[in-house]
């Protein structure tokens, strides 16, 4: 089982390096070759997952098919090391990149038709680094993997992509970059000063982290602010939280379809997860500090992107902003800072993984079909393809939140945790943290409102097509094959089945995200101690009037 | 010393490089180009890497040797070793990118005065005092004067080896008059660490001429770097030189200048009063170099005089590790990454991305028509697949990006500078950290400003169709010294531990020399002073 990891890791890789050899034998060759790789990387993460215990308890090691080799040795103690191990909060991570990566190579099928080889293996290569940062337990090598995921997401959009690719290459690569260098200066820093506090030189992520929650390594506050700033300059933008959000729709407009299900299902992520991983349990006391701000740009960041998504004419485009508010929720629950709203977070993570990648493809397959991507040019739709249409409504429900679909579940947890980080249950109430609760349940209307209408305008009402295809050409549309209800059908089980049963994806996850947050929570305190500390005249008011 | 046969063979690789150009130089005069001279010319190379990897297996080192020998001009240990292997690495790279074009009437007169320049490298690397040092650098520079000027541009070539060649001679003249002034101040030449102190009696007094001494000598070395402020040559002599020339100028300069540093730093260190200040005025060097580089590369159209600013950017990222390992005034406390051994590993990398860039260029050119502009490199990717490989891997590797090795300079570089931090309350709670903090975010912000060039000519590349076709009829020699600076490229991003290793080692060599350790030059120093003190009273 050790090796297994390591060898999930590796397929992709062999994979990318047939395809140099498939190359010769034509496109079928290449296009399968991509496929078995992908089946057999997704298998072997499905072994890994159905081995992690099942309660979540990682005993001693705290990480699940964990091995680990020097990478990088020196004299003076350096110590880089080639260390991968899952948890909690990488298991289902990394299960889905493997299982998105099938679905945007299986809506790519017919889509692209230049230079295939280099298509397929660069999204092999994505999809290795992409395992690789779930995977690693190494600050180095999870950096290496982090910013790795930049050069074939590059030439994706740039080679591959719609009219405006270039320009929109550049500035994802540009912006994610300028971003995740200070937050490897950050990264650093951790170890550097680890290393002068303690003598011992090393990037073991497991090994820094159980530093700072035992007491051994203290960071001053100062130090923590800056840091904590650091790996807010990239996390922040690969969320993206507003304002840093002005790459990704332009990124995901341009992007071909196997990119945009990528970049949302599995990119986004490791935004969050690096908050998860590096910032709330490194930097405890800061992240404590700044729980406020980082609520307020969330919460704008909600209601912001659904206002703009509702003014779309650009399904894409919708879509695009609908994940800056789908993200917002993310970065909610996690600085509620409390186990229900990280869980909520965590599973909000897998759960917009699921819904909005598998909306982009189903974007991508329309697009294949009618050449367009305006909302206005199309119109009921239902009629024409109902296959596709039953996908589409199922994602759509379930990227609103409807009860029973997998996006209600996270949604709600985050809510609750958000309301009791709120005061709500436990006695006096944080009037400002109130304010931010109420406006994300409003977005959750909003959510139902761009969502519906979208689903409306293009699946219902009266039969549109676009003015430039003639008659006989729309005869000719077909609904979805076997190949494209292959792509989405795993996803469509998936939202019944996390939407109706999620305490296996939950037990799993829970005893990990417990014991990362729990330093930066205690910190937090309860929120009486916080309306004490604090101590305005208005708050005051409010606890007397709850009091009766 | 006196001087034996033994002597003669310690210097071997360097003979055999050194006959070899001078072979060449005859040989073509007489025979006119071929493809043979470059052969003939990666021979001797070859048998000089030879000799040296025989030399590292069973040969004498410096601790074995008759003391006479320990303290005389020459000295061998892991700096050495780690030049002379660069030296003749990127030499025989060199010699093929330059040695291809068969079709110029001088090839084989170029390629013999790159042998003299490498042999220069691989002596200066060996110094073990100001005379050697200075010979070996002068060896380095003149035959790269003769190299500009030969090539294949005509006035614009004369143009460049003009302006070369009077501010190259006169960084030469402030470089020498500093070691003067360091001579008067010192009573020595020697470069070995704290031996020169106990020699000098009165050092104390005599600091301000050290300072005087030693930022003459910074000058002098920054000019060879090309780091500002001394860097006005470089755009222009880049553009004016052909592809090949500019390749070596942007290499061999460098790697000399890092030479000189590394060389120097050891005995500059226990130098009273050298440890206070002189790292801060190296990382505003460093700082501004980097900026001014990144920003006015942003700019370019012709392709030289971009990479004459990236080049110039990238000589301050090597002052960062200098910066580093100056502050820490030579402990080891405290030091994760050694500065010095991070600035020898980015060189190395440096050197072999910007190498495969020109030897690309040099490749897509013809005899007589080079690529000068960015555009003419738009859709090379559907004509010249290989060449759009080897670009492609350089210029992510000198942006940084992992998994090429550029990112492991960028790793040593920003580790080392942040391992100056010291415990503290915040950041800022000592000057050190002060600096190296605001350093260490230059550079990462600059990282990114560097980024957007780079990815400028990738995308030019890669996502248009291509539209003047470029001939490609540099020759075949070129296009495989740019695939080995790739591949060398590739295989220590994703093996990074032999040359971090050997470089970290070099790196750590700079301060302990021989057997002298930091603690036993601190006895040095008292007893300096103590004799001192007894002069005085006596």
């Amino acid at each position: 089982m050790d090796k297994l990891l390591l060898i999930t890791l590796l397929v992709p890789l062999v994979g990318a390096g047939l395809l140099s050899l498939g190359a010769l034998s034509g496109r079928q060759a290449v296009r399968r070759i991509a496929l078995t790789t992908t089946l057999i990387t997704l298998g072997l993460t499905l072994v890994l997952a159905a081995n992690f215990p099942h309660d979540g308890e990682l005993g001693e090691a705290g990480s699940f098919a964990s091995s680990s080799f020097t990478w990088l040795g020196g004299d003076s103690g350096l110590d880089v090391r080639m260390s991968v191990g899952l948890d909690g909060l990488s298991l289902w991570l990394f299960v889905l990149s493997a299982l998105l990566m099938v679905t945007a190579l299986l809506a790519s099928w017919e889509a692209i038709r230049s230079r295939e080889a280099s298509f397929y293996s660069l999204l092999l290569l994505l999809e290795c680094g992409c395992l690789g940062v779930f995977a690693a337990r190494d600050l180095v090598l999870f950096y290496v993997f982090f910013e790795f995921t930049l050069i074939p997401l590059f030439f994706l959009i740039g080679i591959w992509g719609s009219e405006n690719r270039r320009y929109a290459a550049i500035k994802f690569f540009l912006y994610t970059l300028a971003g995740s260098l200070l937050t490897f200066l950050g990264l650093i820093t951790i170890v550097v000063w680890h290393y002068l506090q303690r003598g011992r030189l090393t990037f073991s992520i497991p090994e820094l982290t159980e530093a700072i929650s035992s007491g051994a390594l203290a960071l001053p506050f100062g130090l923590q602010l800056a840091i904590f700033l650091a790996l807010f300059a990239g996390f922040a933008i690969k969320v993206p939280l507003f304002p840093f959000h002005t790459w990704l729709p332009l990124a995901h407009v341009q992007a071909p379809t196997a990119g945009s299900v990528f970049l949302a299902g599995i990119l986004l992520k490791m935004g969050t997860y690096g908050f998860l991983r590096f910032s709330v349990p490194l930097l405890p006391e800061a992240t404590a500090a700044c729980v406020p701000w980082i609520l307020w740009l969330a919460v704008i960041g909600i209601v912001y992107g659904a206002l703009v998504a509702l003014a779309q004419q650009d399904m894409k485009k919708l879509i695009a902003y609908s994940s800056v508010s789908h993200l917002g929720y993310c970065m909610l629950g996690m600085f509620a800072l409390n186990p229900l709203g990280v869980t909520g977070s965590v599973l909000q993570m897998i759960n917009h993984g699921i819904s909005t990648g598998a909306l982009f493809a189903l974007i991508g397959m329309l697009y294949e079909r009618y050449h367009t991507r305006d909302i206005k040019q199309l119109g009921g739709l239902a009629r024409r393809l109902p296959i596709f249409s039953f996908f589409f409504v199922l994602f759509a429900l379930s990227s609103i939140g409807l009860p029973g679909l997998n996006g209600f579940t996270g949604e709600i947890m985050i809510l609750l945790g958000m309301f009791q980080r709120a005061g709500g249950g436990t006695g006096p109430m944080v009037p400002s943290y109130l304010v931010i609760t109420a406006l994300a349940v409003s977005g959750v209307v909003l959510g139902a409102w761009y969502m519906l209408w979208l689903v409306q305008r293009l699946l219902f009402g009266a039969v549109r097509t676009p003015d430039a295809m003639s008659a006989e050409k729309v005869n000719e549309i077909k609904d979805l094959q076997t190949r494209e209800i292959a792509a989405l059908a795993p996803l469509a089980v998936l939202v019944i089945a996390i939407g109706v049963w999620p305490s296996p994806l939950i037990d799993r996850v829970k005893p990990t995200l417990d014991n990362l947050t729990s330093s930066a929570e205690s910190r937090l305190g309860p929120p009486e101690i916080l309306v004490r500390e604090t101590h305005h005249p208005g708050e005051e008011l409010v606890t007397r009037a709850d009091q009766p | 010393m006196p001087i034996s046969l033994e002597t003669f063979a310690l210097l071997l690789p360097e003979g055999i490089v050194i006959v070899g150009g001078i072979c060449l130089l005859i040989g073509g005069a007489f025979f006119g180009p071929r493809r043979g001279w470059v052969i003939l010319a990666l021979t001797f190379l070859i048998l000089a890497a030879w000799c040296f990897a025989r030399s590292l297996s069973g040969g004498p080192t410096t601790s074995e040797m008759p003391r006479e020998f320990a303290e005389g001009p020459l000295q061998f240990d892991s700096i050495t070793i780690f030049f002379r292997g660069l030296s003749l690495v990127i030499g025989g790279l060199l010699v093929m990118a330059m040695g291809g074009q068969t079709a110029a009437r001088v090839a084989t007169e170029q390629v013999g005065l790159l042998l003299l320049s490498i042999a220069g490298l691989m002596l200066a690397a060996g110094a073990g005092d100001f005379i050697l040092l200075f010979i070996g650098l002068e060896l380095v520079t003149f035959p790269t004067y003769v190299i500009v000027l030969l090539g294949n541009r005509g006035r614009p070539s004369r143009e460049a080896a003009v302006k070369y060649f009077y501010l190259s001679i006169f960084a030469s003249a402030l470089f020498l008059f500093g070691v003067a002034h360091l001579y008067g101040a010192t009573g020595t030449l020697s470069l070995r660490p704290g031996m020169e102190l106990a020699n000098a009696s009165g050092a104390t007094s005599l600091a301000a001429l050290e300072m005087l001494a030693l930022s003459l000598i910074l000058a002098g070395v920054a000019f060879k770097l090309a780091a500002a402020p001394f860097h006005f040559y470089a755009p222009d002599v880049y553009q004016d030189a052909s592809n090949g020339a500019a390749g070596l100028l942007a290499v061999i300069p460098k790697i000399i200048g890092i030479i000189v540093v590394v060389r120097i730093l050891g005995m500059a260190i226990s130098l009273p009063g050298m440890a206070e200040g002189a790292w801060q005025w190296i990382i505003i060097l460093s700082m501004v170099s980097m900026t001014l580089g990144n920003v006015c590369a942003l700019w370019q159209e012709n392709v030289r005089r971009l990479m004459a600013y990236s080049s110039i950017a990238h000589a301050g990222y090597m002052l960062m590790g200098v910066a580093a390992a100056l502050a820490s005034n030579g402990s080891a406390d405290g030091m994760a990454v050694d500065g010095i051994g991070a600035t020898l590993f980015y060189l190395a990398v440096y050197s072999a991305a910007t190498l495969g860039i020109f030897a690309v260029l040099t490749h897509l050119g013809s005899g007589n028509q080079d690529v000068d502009k960015v555009s003419q490199l738009r859709g090379l990717g559907r004509t010249h697949p290989i060449s759009m490989l080897i670009l492609i891997v350089c210029l992510f590797s000198l942006a940084g990006i992992p998994p090429l090795a550029g990112f492991w300079g960028k790793f040593g570089l920003f580790a080392s500078s942040l391992g100056m931090l010291g415990e503290g309350e915040s950041l800022f709670h000592s000057a050190a950290s002060r600096w190296f903090v605001a350093l260490a975010v230059v550079a990462a912000i600059n990282a990114a400003i560097a980024a957007a060039y780079y990815l400028r000519i990738i995308a030019l590349i890669c996502f248009y169709p291509p539209t003047a076709s470029l001939q490609g009829k540099g020759g075949i020699f070129p296009l495989l010294s740019g695939a080995a600076c790739a591949a060398l490229v590739l295989v220590s991003g994703i093996l990074p531990g032999p040359l971090f290793h050997r470089s970290q080692q070099a790196g750590g060599s700079a301060w302990e020399r021989g057997e002298i350790t930091p603690s036993e030059r601190e006895d040095i120093r008292q007893v300096g002073s103590e004799d001192v003190q007894k002069k005085s009273h006596g």
